[in-house]
């Protein structure tokens, strides 16, 4: 979890499981089964709810408005999970994607024209708010990728700078 | 009393609506867009009436539609929900016109509060505290600057006819000025049909509290305690909360007295909330008056033990108030989240889509749910972005705020991002939690945007045995699949395990 590994003991017990870790013993106790939503029970007789998703290998849970997400390996396959690439996200830099779902109502800027960080790109209208797009940086407009008028997904590219 | 009531709205407000007039007898009928077929408010009227496609526009703004379906229904009376056209003065005069109670202030009353330079005007005239400002319409951008170096920046913006913090922007400098001008203007133009502006003075430190008032057809009227709504972001309300953790019984005492007195110059008939800023040395000035339900009625519902929507129906039947202003109790702290289709790790952007799984918390005597959604239906992008407002009650504030966190752990959202993990984290923060809020704080603690890092797990062995239980649990379950080769079947080994993982952004899908 977080990037590190946690050694842990899993005991089975009356109810749940007795999970070693860090050299202390936490009596986990539900009556969890899998695919609820919510995982409600005690944890060293304190009750906790936690709301948990299995998202392939990985157990995705939630908790006081934060998220972790888990996988439980055994000893072999974490070793050599750790030794796994890690894949780069693609780099977007070069354009100006939609930061949200809504109606393309203008455009500021033309083809081949050079832009200034801080000036005028876009406008999408959403929410019934208008949100103006601007530069982040200097550029040059390399291609056109949405008209006025078009409704935008998230994350759709509206220009492609040089 | 009414036989039957339309509810010219959408959504959760709808829904709230017809639980009240079902409770009372009376039945309902809901309009709905070609985009909210399928929708909870549809399901639960007695009767729909299509109104158009799916542009608020081209439906649930247009007036003649809304009549029609009254009369094609019979509908004997008509409940505006807030926003849509519950403050124009026109939709009221037009369905008294034709014998159809409006529920809700009349004419005159909507007409002068739904107007801010008219209403700061009356306010005056009726002693209530205003801020420094300029009430007259202005002209143009080059008008626009003139007056904001007058009053001495900081400034603020607003649409005259706005309302809900739509339409409302700072200026700091010129530069600001100019370009809010604009936007506003435009923004005024397409939200609310009438783009006239008005600039005044920008309170820093501000507190937002508003008074609710009740009043009935015999002059009487009375006001129901304040809401504290200071906990804003780009002045929409997160969470409210009743009563205020800042007033004092003076203060509370005054303020209402001056809503009362603003609500008795224009004979205030129905519920309405008039809005005040309090700065830091508990000064009040008047805000707008809301002349209609506001979203956050709930949570004085809580403290007054009253129904709103009940108490607003009467009213326009022409019964007279229950109960006097002594008779008006407060009891114990309520609080409400409102639960947002958007993204709080992406700049709060607005999220749209198909909720796959919806799982509210429980429903008791303390925590309420209201909503207008349900599992499988969808957030369209033409409407507002609430799934569902959340409303925990507590003997105290901190017993209320307590069952805010519970349930807010409880409450499962998936297929569209959600900002649960931003209302959870204002719910452990220290300023929340002792009281010292404002409508800035939110902008003053997270600068920057809110991030993965600002909910930091205070427990990870917590999440790391939990994670061990579940995987452990899925081993035990896939051992037991059948048919496996005898004396080959999979055993579980007794100790087992290494946790491993990454830490995410909540919300992501």
């Amino acid at each position: 979890m977080g990037g590190k590994q946690h050694p842990v003991h899993i005991d089975p017990a009356e109810g749940g499981y007795d999970v070693e870790y860090m050299g202390e013993s936490y009596q986990v106790r539900s009556e969890w089964q899998f695919g609820y939503p919510l995982f409600k029970g005690t944890l060293n007789g304190t009750e906790i709810c936690i709301q948990v998703e299995r998202r392939d290998m990985i157990y995705r849970l939630f908790h006081w408005g934060s998220q972790a997400d888990v996988m439980v390996l055994s000893p072999m396959v974490a070793e050599l999970q750790a030794l796994m690439p890690v894949k780069a996200p693609p780099d977007l830099s070069k354009f100006l994607l939609s930061p949200m779902p809504g109606l393309l109502t203008k455009l500021s800027v033309q083809l081949g024209q050079e832009v200034k960080a801080g000036e005028e790109l876009a406008v999408i209208e959403a929410m019934k708010m208008e949100n103006v797009l601007r530069a982040d940086n200097d550029a040059k407009v390399a291609k056109i990728l949405a008209a006025p008028g078009d409704s935008l997904a998230v994350d759709q590219a509206i220009i492609e700078f040089e | 009393m009414f036989k039957k009531i339309l509810i010219a709205n959408r959504g959760e407000i709808a829904c709230r609506v017809i639980k009240t007039a079902r409770k009372m007898g009376i039945k309902t009928v809901a309009v709905y867009s070609e985009a909210d077929k399928d929708a909870l408010h549809v399901e639960m009227a007695d009767e729909a009436v299509l109104i158009g496609p799916p542009p608020t526009a081209q439906s649930y703004l247009v007036m003649e539609r809304i009549l029609q379906a009254c009369k094609d229904t019979g509908a004997d009376a008509v409940h505006p929900g807030y926003g849509f056209l519950s403050e124009r003065s026109a939709f009221c005069e037009a369905l008294e016109k034709e014998g159809i109670a409006f529920i809700g202030p009349k004419v005159r009353a909507i007409e002068a509060m739904g107007d801010k330079i008219t209403s700061k005007i009356l306010a005056k005239e009726a002693g209530v505290n205003t801020v420094p400002g300029h009430t007259d319409v202005i002209k143009d951008t080059e008008h626009a600057l003139e007056i904001a170096r007058n009053i001495g920046y900081p400034v603020m913006m607003k649409a005259s006819a706005g309302g809900g913090g739509k339409g409302m922007r700072i200026a700091w400098n010129d530069a600001d000025c100019a370009d809010g001008f604009e936007r506003t203007t435009n923004e005024a133009r397409s939200s609310f049909g009438d783009d006239r502006i008005f600039i005044e003075k920008y309170i820093e430190e501000p507190r937002h509290i508003e008074i609710q008032v009740l009043g009935d057809s015999f002059g009487n009227i009375v006001f129901l305690g304040e809401r504290e709504c200071s906990l804003q972001r780009r002045h929409q309300k997160v969470i409210e909360e009743a009563p205020s953790p800042f007033l004092d019984e003076k203060t509370r005492r005054a303020m209402g007295e001056q809503a009362v007195a603003l609500s008795r110059a224009v004979d205030y008939q129905s519920a309405g909330t008039v809005e005040f800023i309090v700065d830091s040395k508990r000064n009040f000035y008047f805000l707008e008056m809301n002349t209609r339900l506001q979203v956050e009625h709930p949570v004085t519902e809580y403290i007054t033990g009253l129904d709103l929507v009940e108490q607003m129906i009467r009213v326009a039947a022409g019964e007279p108030l229950g109960f006097t202003q002594e008779e008006v109790k407060l009891k114990g702290w309520a609080i409400e989240a409102r639960v947002y289709a958007e993204d709080p790790f992406r700049n709060f952007l607005p999220s749209i889509g198909r909720l796959v799984k919806y799982m509210p918390p429980q429903e008791n005597e303390v925590v309420r749910v209201d909503t207008g959604i349900y599992e499988g239906s969808e957030v369209s992008m033409y409407y507002d972005p609430m799934i569902a407002k959340l409303i925990t009650y507590g003997s105290t504030r901190d017993r209320a705020i307590a069952h805010m966190r519970d349930a807010l752990n409880e409450f499962f959202i998936r297929g569209v991002a959600h900002n649960i993990s931003f209302l959870a984290a204002l719910m452990v923060h220290t300023r929340f939690m002792t009281g010292r809020i404002s409508t800035n704080m939110i902008a003053e603690e997270y600068p920057n945007g809110f991030h993965a890092t600002d909910v930091p797990h205070d427990d990870p062995a917590l999440l790391i045995s939990v994670a061990a239980f579940l995987h452990r649990r899925y081993l035990d379950r896939a051992a037991e699949i059948s048919g496996q080769l005898l004396g080959h079947e999979r055993v579980v080994k007794k100790r087992l395990g290494r946790a491993d993982g990454r830490q995410t952004t909540p919300g992501a899908h």
